[in-house]
């Protein structure tokens, strides 16, 4: 038995920097295929319908069919899970890096995307 | 279980639960003591309740996959992979080569996240937070791998019916290999750590004793069990996966104290990084999954797997539509309650939290639903009709 | 006028105040100390390095809502947070901190601060006691477990010094050492380790906080205390860590006396932070003892390594 076994690791450390990421003043380290804030290319949407019926929680809504079809993302439902990704025929969806979504109010957390104009 | 009567002499009660900081999740350990020394242990479960099996009824397949990966933070692969195997069996799909190693690579890296957080706690538990910090500190190699295969560092949903749902780069298997090998020397030094330090060694030998005998008669699973000796692990008694194309050994320790579970796990760990390697040296290449039909044909289905913290079995029922029937979780830490029980009783109060962080709990992925009637002791589970209809009766009468 | 200096004194430098800084200060220190060696960055925004971490949390008590369950002694729950912080301050008038000699001093006064330590674990009894509470009746119990086993060495390591200077007041054992020139560290290195050990096990630090075990009886004897009354207890908790290094810099490390005179609060400053970097450290390197083991532990090891260094130092002295 060794007691205070671990004092040369502990010693070594005092004087290194901290393992802790001093985040939001220092940027967190991200993956490249990190799942993110969900972006809709609507050149590519054709409004079958398929992503809003498989969504696990609901999120994504379509308003309208086929071409006149608007699709809302509900932030505070969505869980991150990527199977609109997946199951889109036209993969017109995709999960980009943005994670840092928090805001203050409330409706802020819908994201719409309509045909025509940018996404809001 | 049933719930004794508080008999009615004057021994004190100290209740651990349902919060406490020596759970991480809610559930109530009424302890009857006698100075430091605990006499007995009532159990009283069912806190964390969240109806997930009525949910996954109303849900697709594909919608389940998402909420059974939920049943648990941190056996949430294991969870899944249950799932998909039982209805790709219903299905009868096999799925491609690549998609079986995918899983085993992600089920063996979930372990031994698994197993690192679980030594941490336990540190935690005895009071040694300095060596909280520093496992958790290394804990965060295998989250940023996970993250970096599948995109999250828990809830990873990598499993799909049919296969997983991303493939795996070369580069990202040289990561892995990099990344598990600095684990395994972390967990070499942790294992030297611990065995030399008189502090935490006093603290775990011989503490939470259970008996060979008694864990295979009250039903012990995973590394509780393996601590008695007793080499009793679904990878090789009855292999999914990839697990039949890899040869790796079952850990087992004689010591049947919470020292052998620590140690169990450790080796677990190191096992886990040798079956990660051959993986990824024989990976076969090909498609990462098939295409499936929505409609299951009508059939019932067990399916196992060897979760971190034990043996995990789903039940499922289908109906021919694209929604389950019926669904059953059986998680590993209820098969090790009873164990739990009798592992508490004549011990120390201290021991308490390292004894029940001893079999590493998952009480989220613990509660299902069952009644006790407490005067004959019997106890049922309601189906869902008996339950729709006494909730209605009582709602009237209220 | 005589009683202006002294009121100046007592409530100021090297008074209460001085000494509350000091709590705060050797507060800071550990959390900072500790927090490195543990790969972290310790307290980090409040004040330049997190330096008024410790005021802050302070206030932040004072402002919350003090509980007081009906089940709970009223007197014995109120008066005993005051205590705690009012006895470890009654010990520090009789360490020399500033100055050659205590703010009182007497032949006797180191067995007056030994004694402020059984009163201390005395008072946090009748503070579980007065909890009713199921945590704090078990803290309690075994606090005082706990001070059966430490409280013997810790006499016995306390009066090597006394021997060696031939008084028992602690200012006289400091004045000895500044005219011997030598730290009685040097010629009673067991004691000191004794010394440090058993003050460790008063002052509740790992391996021996047992008494307020965290994952096991939530908070022990300070369960049922909130708002004014935890603030008090952690100021007397603060305060306690500085009459322990106090203490143990007076006796063993010669108090303020440095190379250049005049300035010894700087010296003692500097080493009452190295006894606190030593309390620091060792509370990181160790796992919870369980009470059991704490006591063989003590007993087995502690006792006859004082009563040793008791027979070397009089066999030196002979």
């Amino acid at each position: 038995m060794r007691p205070m076994n671990m004092e040369g690791e502990l010693l070594k450390h005092v004087f290194r920097r901290p393992v802790t990421v001093l985040y939001p003043h220092e940027p967190t380290r991200t993956a490249a295929g990190l799942r993110g804030r969900p972006h809709i290319d609507m050149a590519k949407c054709i409004g079958c319908g398929i992503c809003s019926q498989g969504c696990p929680s609901r999120a994504l809504e379509m308003e309208g069919r086929k071409a006149e079809a608007t699709l809302r993302i509900h932030l505070d439902r969505c869980l991150f899970c990527g199977q609109c990704q997946r199951s889109c025929p036209q993969e017109a969806i995709e999960l980009t890096k943005e994670y840092e979504l928090a805001t203050a109010e409330r409706d802020q957390l819908v994201l719409e995307f309509d045909r025509g104009r940018k996404e809001t | 279980m049933p719930e004794q009567q508080p008999s009615l002499d004057d021994s004190f009660i100290i209740p651990i639960g349902p919060q406490h900081p020596a759970l991480k999740e809610f559930e109530y350990f009424e302890l009857r003591v006698d100075g430091e020394e605990i006499i007995d242990v009532s159990v009283r479960l069912g806190y964390n309740h969240r109806g997930i099996e009525k949910a996954i009824e109303s849900r697709t397949y594909t919608q389940n996959l998402y909420l059974i990966e939920r049943i648990c933070g941190i056996c949430s692969h294991a969870h899944t992979t249950c799932y998909c195997q039982a209805i790709e069996e219903l299905l009868g799909v096999t799925i491609p080569d690549r998609a079986r190693y995918i899983r085993t690579i992600v089920a063996e890296l979930e372990r031994i996240h698994s197993h690192l957080l679980w030594l941490g706690i336990a540190a935690h538990e005895i009071g040694f937070d300095t060596l909280f910090m520093y496992i958790w500190a290394d804990r965060e190699i295998v989250m940023d791998l996970l993250e970096l295969i599948s995109g999250n560092r828990v809830n990873y949903a990598m499993n799909t019916i049919g296969g997983v749902t991303r493939d795996m780069s070369p580069e990202l298997l040289d990561n892995i290999r990099e990344g598990i090998a600095k684990l395994e020397s972390r967990a070499r030094f942790y294992k030297d750590l611990c065995v030399e330090e008189g502090s935490v060694m006093q603290r775990v030998v011989g503490v939470g004793v259970l008996q060979p005998e008694d864990a295979l008669h009250l039903c012990a699973v995973g590394p509780t069990l393996r601590a008695c000796g007793i080499a009793n692990d679904l990878r090789k008694d009855d292999p999914y996966a990839a697990y039949d194309a890899v040869s790796f050994n079952v850990i087992t320790y004689d010591g049947c104290d919470v020292a052998s579970r620590m140690f169990v796990r450790i080796d677990e760990l190191i096992e886990s990084v040798r079956v990660i390697d051959q993986c990824l040296h024989c990976m076969p290449p090909g498609p990462h999954k098939v295409k499936v039909v929505r409609k299951v044909p009508s059939g019932e289905v067990v399916s196992r797997v060897e979760a971190p913290r034990g043996e995990l079995i789903h039940y499922a029922r289908s109906n021919g539509t694209d929604q389950p029937e019926r669904y059953k979780v059986r998680a590993p830490t209820l098969a090790n309650m009873p164990a739990l029980r009798k592992m508490l009783v004549g011990g120390y109060i201290a021991d308490v939290p390292i004894v029940i962080a001893g079999i590493d709990p998952c009480f989220g992925c613990l509660d299902r639903m069952s009644l006790v009637d407490v005067k004959t002791g019997r106890n049922w589970i309601w189906s869902s009709d008996q339950l729709r209809r006494h909730s209605l009766t009582w709602r009237q009468q209220a | 006028m005589a009683t202006a200096g002294m009121i100046i004194r007592v409530v100021i430098l090297p008074g209460i105040l001085l000494l509350c800084v000091l709590a705060f200060l050797c507060e800071w220190l550990d959390r900072k100390f500790v927090a490195r060696l543990q790969k972290r960055h310790g307290p980090l925004y409040t004040g330049p390095a997190g330096i008024l971490q410790p005021l802050a949390d302070f206030v932040k008590l004072l402002a919350k809502e003090d509980i007081e369950s009906t089940e709970a002694d009223k007197p014995l729950f109120r008066i005993t947070p005051v205590l705690l912080l009012a006895l470890p301050l009654a010990g520090l008038f009789f360490i020399p901190i500033a100055t050659v000699t205590g703010l009182a001093y007497f032949e006797g006064d180191l067995i007056l601060v030994l004694f402020v330590f059984t009163l201390l674990v005395i008072t946090i009894f009748y503070a579980g006691w007065g909890s009713a509470d199921r945590f704090s009746i078990v803290g309690v119990m075994r606090s005082t477990i706990q001070m059966l086993a430490y409280e013997v060495p810790l006499n016995l390591a306390l009066i090597g010094p006394a021997l060696a200077a031939r008084s028992l007041s602690i200012s006289e054992i400091v004045q000895w050492q500044s005219a011997n020139g030598r730290w009685l560290i040097l010629s009673q290195p067991l004691g000191f380790a004794v010394a440090l050990i058993s003050l460790m096990s008063e002052l509740e630090l790992t391996p021996f906080d047992i008494p307020e075990a965290e994952t096991e009886i939530v908070a022990g004897w300070q369960t049922e205390f909130s708002g004014r009354k935890l603030a008090l207890i952690r100021l007397g908790e603060d305060m306690d860590l500085v009459l322990a290094s106090s203490l143990l810099v007076a006796l063993y490390l010669g108090g303020p006396d440095g190379p250049v005179p005049g300035l010894g609060l700087l010296w003692f400053l500097i080493k009452a932070v190295v006894v606190v970097f030593l309390f620091s450290n060792l509370r990181a390197v160790f796992a919870r003892f369980r009470i059991d083991q704490m006591v063989n532990w003590c007993w087995k090891y502690l006792v006859p390594a004082a009563i040793g260094q008791i027979i070397l130092t009089e066999l030196l002295l002979a």
